[in-house]
């Protein structure tokens, strides 16, 4: 995996006390946090999965921390960066077609375009707990827009990550 | 309510209800109206039936040139529609522009305020895919 080595600088000052920009709206950051880590808690998907649509949602709205961190139970699962690269062009690749219906499923949250076929195709492959799961997913990890708007998506001090299964939170991996 | 909430309600409760609140916390912390403003924005992009009654609403399509909208209704609905496009290709000048109106906490209210919106909106398209049947 390459590390990015330039980070174009943020379009905000950090705060001056060295806290979080999060801390620009201590309310609303809270409010937001809460909502992500309230989709992770319960979702139903496996680690697999979770992490194609995050890559997805990473490289459609460009962020460089998405990007570049991983999911550590799905690289236990096999989800290796040879893998996940085949995200980009999933249509066309060696996925099975549960992947490829939970990308689609993606894909219509993050253009906002639903095929007619798809819902045939996510009534087959994924259970009314999973298809849900795989939009909250999108729209939890579709926080990361909000960061790229910002620039405030630089790549931080971990590359392994895990979900809190208690608080649904992204955890480090050492 | 509909399907989108329905199911969503039904399927995650905790999960719909935390967004809903954020939705909240995301128009409490923006300058009256603008979040809205900027939330009809993306309803239009997404081909979605107009919701909001008020006039700025229903004309934000013409913010550019319609008396209706002030400098910084334009440069918020300039950035959202950005935001919606292509996130990653905003522009330096919009975003200071933007902060020279709102200040640093004001642009971040209305950056993470487009988040919840945003995701709202586009739930109410994804999350009825699956819905239906269950409905």
């Amino acid at each position: 995996m390459t590390v990015p080595t330039e980070t174009p600088s943020a379009r905000i000052p950090m705060p001056a006390d060295g806290s979080s920009h999060k801390s620009y709206q201590p309310e609303l950051s809270a409010a937001l946090m809460d909502m992500q880590a309230a989709i992770m808690r319960h979702c139903s998907l496996d680690p697999v999965t979770i992490e194609l649509v995050r890559i997805r949602c990473a490289h459609v709205h460009d962020c460089r921390v998405c990007s570049h961190v991983r999911l550590q139970p799905a690289r236990d699962a096999g989800a290796d960066d040879a893998f996940l690269s085949q995200v980009d062009d999933y249509e066309h690749s060696e996925l099975d077609e549960r992947h490829k219906v939970a990308l689609r499923l993606a894909d219509a949250h993050l253009f906002g375009s639903v095929p007619p076929s798809l819902p045939a195709q996510v009534k087959a492959h994924l259970t009314a707990e999973e298809a849900v799961d795989v939009v909250l997913l999108v729209a939890k990890n579709s926080y990361q827009k909000s960061l790229v708007s910002l620039k405030l998506d630089a790549p931080g001090a971990y590359t392994w990550f895990d979900f809190d299964p208690v608080t649904g939170r992204n955890v480090p991996v050492a | 309510m509909s399907t989108a909430a329905t199911t969503l309600q039904r399927l995650r409760p905790e999960a719909w209800q935390a967004i809903e609140f954020a939705v909240g916390q995301a128009n409490d912390a923006c300058p009256d109206g603008l979040l809205a403003l900027c939330q009809a924005r993306i309803r239009m992009l997404l081909g979605s039936p107009a919701t909001a009654t008020d006039p700025k609403s229903l004309a934000v399509a013409d913010y550019a040139r319609s008396d209706l909208f002030d400098d910084l209704d334009r440069l918020a609905v300039e950035f959202t529609e950005q935001y919606f496009m292509d996130v990653a290709s905003m522009p330096d000048g919009l975003v200071e522009a933007l902060r020279s109106k709102l200040g640093t906490e004001g642009l971040y209210a209305l950056a993470m305020g487009l988040y919840a919106v945003d995701q709202i909106e586009r739930l109410e398209i994804s999350a009825a895919v699956r819905g239906e049947d269950q409905a």
